[in-house]
């Protein structure tokens, strides 16, 4: 779900961005060095994804896949997301230039969680690791909704309240995304396990040389 | 002189004041003051004033009020559905359409070119 302008007061908004950007700038520096075209597909399949509905009743949600691009990008993730959101403002008007600091936390900080989470996982076996996707493709939406009442919190909303109907809302968004993310990882583990593979740290290769 | 150009105004002048001579009254402006208004135009014919005496003032007849506001609410009505459907239209415009997705790919794809570009430059393995 994405903030829109004039949601976080200004001091919250500046500290969102300023955060957002140490973390993008860190992010940027992992983007693995070997593997370039999937950093920019998996930021295209972000950018597109909030076209795909997933119908709630008399409206619909859209899917966020923070949990996805997390799993598959591990580090590198926060800045993917945050490219993603700040195109998906320009183009779409998703959300408001101004609260790009504050979506880009909301959403690339369980991307960054779920990455880690299914990295701490690598040693599992294939069954495993694949109920380990599925729990982290909802595990990122769920973030995602809690991080927005939290921040809705901070802005003067009743944190309770907000979390509870963000995270019903987002409850049919977090099957959804959580059965896909099983799916790829599924489909990835048979077809391209280097893929899954965790990157390797920039300091490693660094080494070589 | 006037005996020069008496055949002038012969040839020209004088019939062309016959022609507007017409039916006994005159079709040349009459610029005279004090002419009135119903004079300056032809008197109707005698089809068309019994035309006008058949045909009521709307305000006269009750029947025609009636069906008038009718009518006029009918143009209401599809003036409200109009502007319904401007609306539709105006929130179906603002959804992202192909032209967006497909900039967004781009600016997306050339970015990491960019970041791509930059790292061969710098020495780096890409």
């Amino acid at each position: 779900m994405h903030l829109s302008d004039g949601v976080m007061p200004t001091t919250l908004a500046l500290g969102c961005a300023a955060a957002s950007l140490a973390i993008a700038a860190w992010s940027t520096r992992r983007i693995p060095e070997r593997d370039l075209p999937r950093v920019a597909v998996m930021t295209a399949a972000f950018f597109v994804a909030t076209l795909v509905h997933v119908p709630l009743g008399p409206t619909s949600m859209h899917l966020l896949l923070p949990g996805l691009v997390g799993v598959l990008l591990g580090p590198a993730a926060f800045a993917a997301i945050g490219l993603g959101l700040v195109l998906q403002s320009l183009l779409f008007q998703f959300g408001g230039l101004t609260a790009l600091g504050g979506n880009a936390l909301l959403m690339g900080l369980p991307a960054l969680a779920c990455g880690l989470l299914f990295r701490l996982g690598r040693r599992l076996n294939l069954r495993r690791r694949i109920a380990l996707a599925v729990v982290c493709g909802a595990l990122g939406t769920f973030g995602a909704a809690l991080l927005m009442a939290l921040l809705l919190a901070l802005s003067g909303e009743d944190f309770l309240g907000v979390a509870k109907l963000a995270l019903a809302a987002h409850l049919p968004v977090m099957v959804v995304e959580a059965a896909m993310t099983g799916f790829i990882v599924a489909f990835l583990a048979r077809v391209k396990p280097e893929m899954l593979a965790a990157p390797l740290p920039v300091r490693e290769l660094a080494d070589e040389y | 002189m006037f005996f020069r150009l008496l055949p002038l105004y012969l040839v020209f002048v004088l019939p062309l004041t016959a022609a507007a001579h017409v039916n006994g009254h005159s079709h040349l402006p009459d610029l005279s003051q004090g002419s009135s208004r119903s004079e300056a135009q032809p008197p109707a014919s005698h089809a068309q004033t019994s035309l006008i005496e058949k045909r009521p003032f709307p305000a006269a007849d009750p029947e025609a009020l009636g069906s008038l506001a009718a009518g006029q609410q009918d143009i209401r009505r599809e003036i409200t559905r109009l502007h319904r459907e401007i609306a539709v239209l105006r929130a179906e415009m603002a959804q992202p359409g192909l032209t967006e997705i497909l900039g967004g790919i781009g600016y997306i794809i050339g970015f990491f070119g960019l970041y791509a570009w930059f790292r061969v430059r710098r020495g780096a393995p890409v």
